[in-house]
């Protein structure tokens, strides 16, 4: 761990325990004061001088403060533009994340993950990286207040005070807490001690995408499976923690290293990024799902099964039975018990009926109805928006006379709530979590809270009138209580690593319980009078929660493509049925409520199922997050949290312009989607897969897919590359399981901004790493879809180069194609000429302005007829505008040039880090002949592995390699000589640096011999 | 009008008498007196009534759409036109090379068909002259300002930077400039020098003070004497050679912008020729669309008569033929080379989502000029008109096909995009037609837009075949330029 550092390093003495005693209100003022802190050297001062104090040895992260004049006095440790590394954990419901927070001079402006915790492993998923946005968002919540009124921090104390002194009188009674998933020990702990000093109190966890989970969670570890069978499950999408299931999925996938690889077959009803990795995969409505679990656990135990698919079944059944042990099946949260239970019978481990400590939501609803709470305390979550819509949770939080919102946003819940406090963002915060496998992790603060937020642990503390109210101090008791350690070197160590990996101590679910299970038969399914629809977390903005995060409303889904909107997901043949297409609103009743949704046209979708993606139609919480996507929240029920059969469709006529990052080709309706782009892309070899047979008989069949290779000639003689290192990069297609870390990572690094909704139509979003989405196959059941990572080829005979009239993209000594910023006039001439479209331009002052609402996503659109409608269009800056926001500001990575309006810009291998590492490798050389220039360029070489560019670092399952190609031996090389190593374009003689390993699929040979798949039809298929 | 002559003849001689007889190139047995009173009248007397509100129009329409949606463009961005990833050039590099492809007609008129010794050239080489350097002042407009930080548009120029750099000469991008910079000055030369003679027969006749100081200032002392003549007629002959390479060179060097990338749909050797024949194309369709409603609005129907018009169709059927022949070839080409990517393109363009620019383009430049075959259509001024505006409009959609259609659908097809204009795109385009005309207007009224001296020449050769002497002048060389 020598690219890491630790608060452990740092802490010594009692000063550290002195940090949390008070706010810090100056700077909690200075940022309250006024909207846009403005006052960016106020907030370095403070920055600068809780890093001084840092360097005197008195404390840790959040430091005391002082008043000491920014680094007139280096503090030891802290070089300029060098990242400090802290650990750190990032909970996203229930499901925790060791990290590591990269800050300069206090403020954190990366996350990387913690190679130390299990679910990370040093990846991450796109939303740890895209956390500390929301850290900078400026529409976080700044203040206490009751009803609309801004109250300061001592009127919430006495508040808390004397609430904890009436629940104290009464045990708690008629008090209720709501709390999101925190997974986290020392709030437990705190429950705990509510519920014995305060027995009367309700204490209830809710998360929206838990779905009808009513089991202990199921663990398993993909790499040990040899076949895997989903069922509605996206394991490795918005289903997986953190990067645990695509790592482990990955690894078993790894056929050069073991020789072998696992098979994954999914049935699902929409394509998900699991369904692209699939090996075989079946369109099916997640409402027959628990037909074909139950069949297919039928088929294992050997019995005979009848049923539309029982061929395809009794092939799975068959490769389970042959796997053994080695065979697992998963099934997805929004599925009945029915089906986990079937799972469990094929995986031989019945899943546990979890006898939940706290109360579902409907029960505490029930119990705010009947008039028994009082007092209810909010934690997080949203309720008020995400619970579902019978429970008219709005209505009932604002029925309980006094309601308490701790919230990172003033949002819909803090709207009808008598108190919201603002919470501290988890970079702000103390605290610990518990990874499913039972690891702790700690949280541990990166910065100040900067608007004097609160943490769970606090609130809960003063609430309940526990001996401590000090989020530190909470920390260490739970610590203390989980290992029994009480010494300040276990805990130093803790703060250190992040992880506790000796200790695991799982969450408790230990309880046994029978349930009567229904019996799902093949007629349970949607037909075109009743259609299925299915609610999904988004793959972006997940629950609706980072819905004012702009990274990744901006971020494309990874097969619909969409940004800043939801659409309802539906199949050629439903859309034919009901006369739309890709754009057209259509209503969607169920159970006597409605939504208007735009439609989705997309390959491989389940006939007569209509996915609906959670967590837009927000109505507060930010400006990003409102008028983005419609609400599918207003149809989920509690008897339909996953799926319910039976919606009516009713196209309404008007049309919704959608922004999707990659053009939706006309569809042909009638059978096949002859997408022109999917049709090109495979005649253009872009993209090479196999199957594992292939793969076996002729190891460098990627390579003779394409067009001939060139002969390596050129017009030009181009300077030498004389560069001590040559860098280059692999990208495994075999192991990218598309799931965007890598575009949000290289956002984070790279401070590329975000666009709108409107440039997207515009074709103008800015990511510098493009996940391209192929499909491949024949017809809708036959839907194959791959992903292709796509960013600078860094190719050493450039065509970008030779057309730029200024030099402004020239070639490095070390083979990287470089964007000299300051000499870019903007002439867009090497866009044009660059094969793989991957740079961007600025066609705005995108960092000055604002994404705001309205726009005029009307001009963009081919077809008009367009009806007004709320957009998200970029607020175009003027020459003389201010610069950007101060508080975004503090998100950018210092080493990087945040770009003016008019320049070109794109990957640049991360050159910041290269750099980096090579002044390390200088440095450790020391001066003498081994550090000499030659040829203008140091000739020491950076050791294999010491550069990880932002997108590798990030990738869960490591599909991105990058080294010294000159460098026989690095690992690099040795991938790009790999037989499934190929070039895109590569008869172009572009010679790019980045090559791409092909993908294989392990097809069963007797699905694959077989001329269709099954067509996943059901039986009202034949209309 | 009060040099409208009586005796003016819209229709030519019968040909049936003498095959052989050449028509006559200026018509109503003009005097040479007759001629410098027509042209310099155009300058001297009233201004006729459509003149005044059309130079108010297009002036207002120049400084009001281009002048605003620059301002607006400089103010903001490049982003408030619909350029996008992947169609980074669109209408920007359409109208440019448009506007340079105009400009080729009046330095063919002026320098090739003088050293081909084409007499009917002189009614019309100094209208077409004027119209060149406009065009090219339009076309220079679009390059300067669809840069994306315009202030550092001196880049480009070979000059001391602060980043101590030379600009990449390997970019077309700079071979462009330099290319569109040389025909500007060569161009302005050529005509400049061309119109000293004129110039100073408008000085003799000038009837205030100012007008008086500002020819002769710009006549640069012409007197007429022999020496002069020799002088200047040396001149002229050297800038028309120097100009008759430009006219190649120009729109090869634009077309390699295009023809030097790796862009299926631009890399094509066939580029060079293909340009430089669409350029002559359209740039006659131009000097068609504006001296026919010229010579009608000013009476200059004896000077440029229905056989200039017969010329210059004739020009544009040889060249439009030549660039539907482009057109097909490459289409040949693309299915012959065998490469998916160039035949894709093609196929693209024909069928993809721009069909109705590519057929509107095909319509306009393929079928258009056929019409042309037929002497009636050729000899009727109107339709003449109609289908020369026709050609300018398919020349247009020919750049604009040729640059959107093969960059919005290239090598990776997850890229592709469709590309539509915004308002501004449109106004700006709009405006640099207005501003065009404008300054075409303002010439017409302010300089002689026929070259008297040269057209004198004719007129004599003309009588004294006829076997007459010219009357009203005794000779071309007189030293007061020609006045009567």
């Amino acid at each position: 761990m020598n690219y890491w550092r630790s608060i452990g390093d740092l802490v010594k003495g009692p000063g550290f325990l002195r940090w949390a005693q008070d706010e810090f209100p100056q700077m909690a003022d200075e940022l309250e004061q006024k909207p846009d802190v403005p006052s960016r050297r106020r907030f370095l001062q403070l920055m600068g001088a809780s890093l001084a104090m840092a360097g005197l040895g008195v404390s840790g992260c959040r430091r005391p403060e002082g008043k000491i004049v920014p680094y007139n006095k280096k503090p030891v440790d802290v070089v300029l533009g060098k990242g400090m590394y802290y650990a750190t954990t990032f909970v996203l419901a229930g499901r925790a994340v060791g990290v590591l927070a990269e800050t300069h001079e206090g403020r954190p402006t990366k996350i990387e993950g913690n190679p130390l915790h299990p679910a990370s492993r040093g990846g991450t998923d796109l939303f740890a990286q895209a956390s500390v946005l929301d850290l900078y968002d400026p529409d976080r919540s700044r203040n206490f207040l009751t009803g609309k009124t801004v109250a300061d921090r001592e009127a919430f104390v006495a508040m808390a005070k004397s609430l904890a002194i009436t629940l104290k009188e009464t045990n708690g009674k008629g008090l209720a807490i709501l709390s999101e998933d925190y997974a986290s020990p020392a709030v437990e702990m705190l429950f705990d001690h509510i519920r014995k000093t305060l027995p009367e109190a309700i204490i209830c966890v809710y998360e929206p995408t838990a779905g009808t989970r009513d089991f202990a969670p199921v663990r398993y570890d993909l790499s040990q499976a040899d076949v895997i069978v989903a069922l509605d499950c996206d394991l490795l999408g918005t289903e997986d923690e953190g990067s645990r299931n695509k790592l482990a999925f990955a690894a078993g996938r790894a056929v050069d290293q073991t020789g072998k690889m696992n098979r994954l077959y999914v049935v699902e009803p929409v394509p998900t990024i699991t369904g692209a990795a699939a090996d075989h995969r079946m369109r099916l409505p997640a409402s027959l799902i628990p037909a074909l679990a139950q069949d297919l656990a039928a088929a294992v135990a050997g019995g005979p099964i009848g049923g539309p698919h029982a061929a395809w079944i009794k092939t799975v059944a068959d490769d389970l039975i042959a796997a053994g042990k080695r065979g697992l099946v998963v099934v997805g949260s929004r599925q009945p018990g029915a089906a986990q239970v079937a799972a469990g019978q094929i995986n031989k481990r019945i899943p546990l009926f979890s006898e939940n400590a706290t109360i579902s939501i409907s029960t505490l609803a029930e119990a705010i109805r009947g008039g028994k709470v009082q007092t209810l305390l909010i934690l997080g979550g949203n309720p008020a928006f995400n619970a579902p819509a019978d429970l008219a949770m709005a209505a009932i939080i604002r029925s309980v006379p006094f309601t308490l919102r701790l919230g990172l946003h003033e949002d819909e819940t803090s709207a009808v709530c008598t108190w919201h406090i603002p919470a501290a963002h988890y970079l702000e915060s103390w605290g610990d979590a518990r990874a499913t496998d039972g690891t702790v992790s700690v949280i541990q603060p990166m910065i100040e809270p900067m608007f004097g937020g609160l943490t769970p642990l606090e609130l809960l503390a003063r609430i309940s009138g526990y001996a401590k109210n000090d989020a530190y101090e909470i920390t260490r008791d739970s610590f203390a209580k989980l290992t029994g350690l009480m010494n300040q070197d276990a805990w130093q160590a803790f703060l250190q690593e992040g992880v506790l990996n000796d200790i695991k101590i799982p969450r408790n679910g230990n309880a046994t319980g029978n349930a009567i299970l229904a019996t799902f038969n093949w007629e349970s399914g949607p037909s075109a009078d009743k259609p299925e629809i299915c609610f999904a977390a988004d793959a972006s903005i997940f629950d609706g929660r980072f819905a004012n995060n702009g990274w990744l409303q901006e971020c494309p889904d990874p097969v619909t493509k969409l940004t800043w909107d939801n659409a309802a997901i539906v199949s050629s043949t439903t859309a034919k049925y009901f006369k739309v297409d890709t754009g057209d609103v259509i209503r969607i009743e169920h159970d006597g409520r409605s939504v208007e949704a735009p439609v989705y046209v997309l390959p491989g979708v389940a006939d007569w199922s209509i996915t609906l993606p959670l967590g837009y139609g927000r109505i507060k919480g930010g400006t990003l997050c409102k008028d983005t996507g419609f609400d599918a929240y207003a149809l989920r029920t509690t008897s339909a949290m996953g799926f319910a059969v039976g919606a009516k469709i009713t196209p309404t006529g008007r049309k919704y312009p959608l922004a999707t990052t990659q053009e939706h080709w006309a569809i042909d309706l009638n059978k096949h989607f002859a997408n022109v782009a999917d049709v090109q892309a495979k005649e253009r070899a872009l993209i090479r897969e196999g199957s594992a047979d292939e793969y076996q008989k002729d190891p460098g069949f990627a390579g003779k897919m394409g067009e001939h290779a060139p002969i390596r000639l050129n017009i030009y003689t181009s300077p030498k590359l004389v560069g001590a290192n040559q860098w280059g990069m692999t990208i495994d297609l075999n192991a990218c399981v598309g799931c965007n870390a890598c575009t949000l990572a290289c956002q984070a690094e790279n401070n590329i901004p975000i666009v709108g909704k409107d440039e997207v139509i515009r074709g103008r979003e800015m990511h510098w790493l493009r996940l391209d989405r192929y499909f491949s196959g024949d017809d809708n059941d036959q839907v194959k879809v791959t992903f292709e990572p796509m960013a600078c080829q860094h190719c050493e005979n450039a065509p970008c180069e030779p057309v730029c009239p200024v030099n402004a993209t020239v070639h490095s000594p070390e083979g990287l194609n470089e964007m000299v910023y300051n000499r870019c006039i903007g002439t867009r001439y090497c866009s044009n000429n660059c094969p793989y479209k991957v740079r961007r331009f600025n066609f705005f002052d995108w960092n000055k302005g604002t994404i705001r609402e309205g726009g005029d996503a009307t001009a963009a659109t081919k077809d008009g007829n367009i009806e007004p409608h709320p957009t998200r269009g970029f607020s175009r800056p003027q020459l003389m505008q201010p610069p950007m926001q101060e508080m975004l500001k503090m998100a950018q990575n210092p080493n990087v040039t945040v770009r003016m309006r008019g320049v070109m810009e794109k990957c640049t291998y991360c050159v910041q880090r290269i750099e980096g590492a090579k002044i390390a490798a200088r440095s450790a050389v020391g001066q003498g002949p081994a550090n000499a220039i030659v040829n203008g360029e140091p000739a020491v070489k950076v050791a294999d592995g010491a550069i990880m560019t932002a997108c590798q670092q990030v990738c869960p399952t490591k599909a991105i390699l990058f080294g010294d190609v000159s460098d026989p031996a690095s690992k690099v090389s040795l991938a790009q000589k790999h037989p499934r190593s190929y070039e895109v374009l590569e008869h172009l003689n572009v010679r790019p640096r980045t090559r791409y390993l092909a993908k294989i699929r392990n097809l069963n040979p007797r699905l694959a011999s077989s001329p269709k798949e099954p067509s996943g039809k059901t039986p009202a298929d034949h209309l | 009008m009060s040099v409208t002559s009586a005796t003016t003849s819209p229709s030519l001689p019968d040909p049936s008498a003498d095959p052989a007889a050449r028509a006559p190139l200026v018509l109503g047995n003009k005097s040479l007196g007759d001629v410098t009173n027509m042209v310099s009248g155009l300058v001297e007397n009233k201004a006729p009534r459509g003149w005044l509100a059309a130079v108010t129009i297009t002036g207002l329409l120049a400084a009001g759409c281009l002048g605003g949606m620059i301002t607006y463009l400089f103010a903001t961005g490049v982003g408030v036109w619909g350029s996008q990833h992947p169609v980074m050039w669109q209408w920007d590099i359409t109208n440019f090379v448009f506007w340079i492809g105009i400009g080729h007609a009046g330095t063919l008129i002026s320098a090739i068909l003088f050293l081909l010794r084409q007499k009917w050239r002189t009614s019309i080489n100094r209208s077409a002259e004027a119209m060149t350097l406009f065009a090219v002042m339009c076309a220079g407009i679009f390059p300067g300002i669809h840069i994306g930080r315009w202030w550092m548009v001196w880049f480009m120029a070979p000059v001391p930077n602060a980043n101590a750099i030379w600009p990449n000469f390997r970019s077309p991008l700079l071979w462009d400039v330099v290319a569109v910079t040389t025909y500007m000055i060569v161009s302005f030369l050529f005509w400049y020098v061309g119109m000293i003679p004129d110039l100073a027969t408008l000085r003799d006749r000038a009837t205030s003070k100012v007008r008086q100081f500002l020819f002769g200032f710009f006549a640069l002392g012409w007197r007429g004497s022999n020496r002069q003549w020799r002088h200047y007629e040396m001149a002229y002959l050297i800038l028309a050679g120097i100009s008759t390479p430009l006219v190649l060179s120009v729109h090869t060097v634009v077309s390699f912008d295009f023809a030097t990338s790796v862009l299926p749909g631009w890399h094509a050797t066939i580029f060079p020729p293909y340009f430089v024949a669409g350029a002559i194309f359209s740039g006659f369709a131009m000097v068609l669309t504006l001296l026919i409603p010229a010579r009608q609005l000013f009476g200059l129907k004896d000077l440029i008569t229905v056989k200039h018009i017969d010329n210059m169709t004739k020009v544009i059927l040889a060249t439009g033929s030549m660039v539907a022949y482009a057109y097909a070839m490459e289409f040949f080409t693309a299915y012959y080379s065998g490469n998916p990517y160039e035949s894709f393109v093609f196929a693209n363009r024909a069928s993809g989502p721009y069909w109705w620019a590519y057929w509107i383009m095909i319509t306009c430049n393929v079928i258009t000029p056929q019409f042309f075959w037929f002497k009636t259509i050729r000899q009727n001024p109107w339709i003449v008109l109609v289908l020369a505006i026709f050609v300018n409009i398919g020349m247009w959609f020919e750049r604009f096909v040729i640059i959107v259609t093969s960059l919005h659908r290239d090598f990776t097809p997850a890229a592709w995009h469709y590309f539509t204009p915004t308002y501004v795109d449109i106004l700006t385009f709009v405006g640099s037609i207005a501003l065009f005309l404008h300054l075409f207007l303002l010439f017409i009224r302010f300089l002689p837009m026929i070259a008297m001296s040269e057209v004198k020449g004719v007129v004599q050769a003309q009588s004294l075949a006829a076997g007459r002497e010219p009357t009203g002048g005794q000779d071309r060389r007189e030293p007061e330029g020609g006045a009567p």
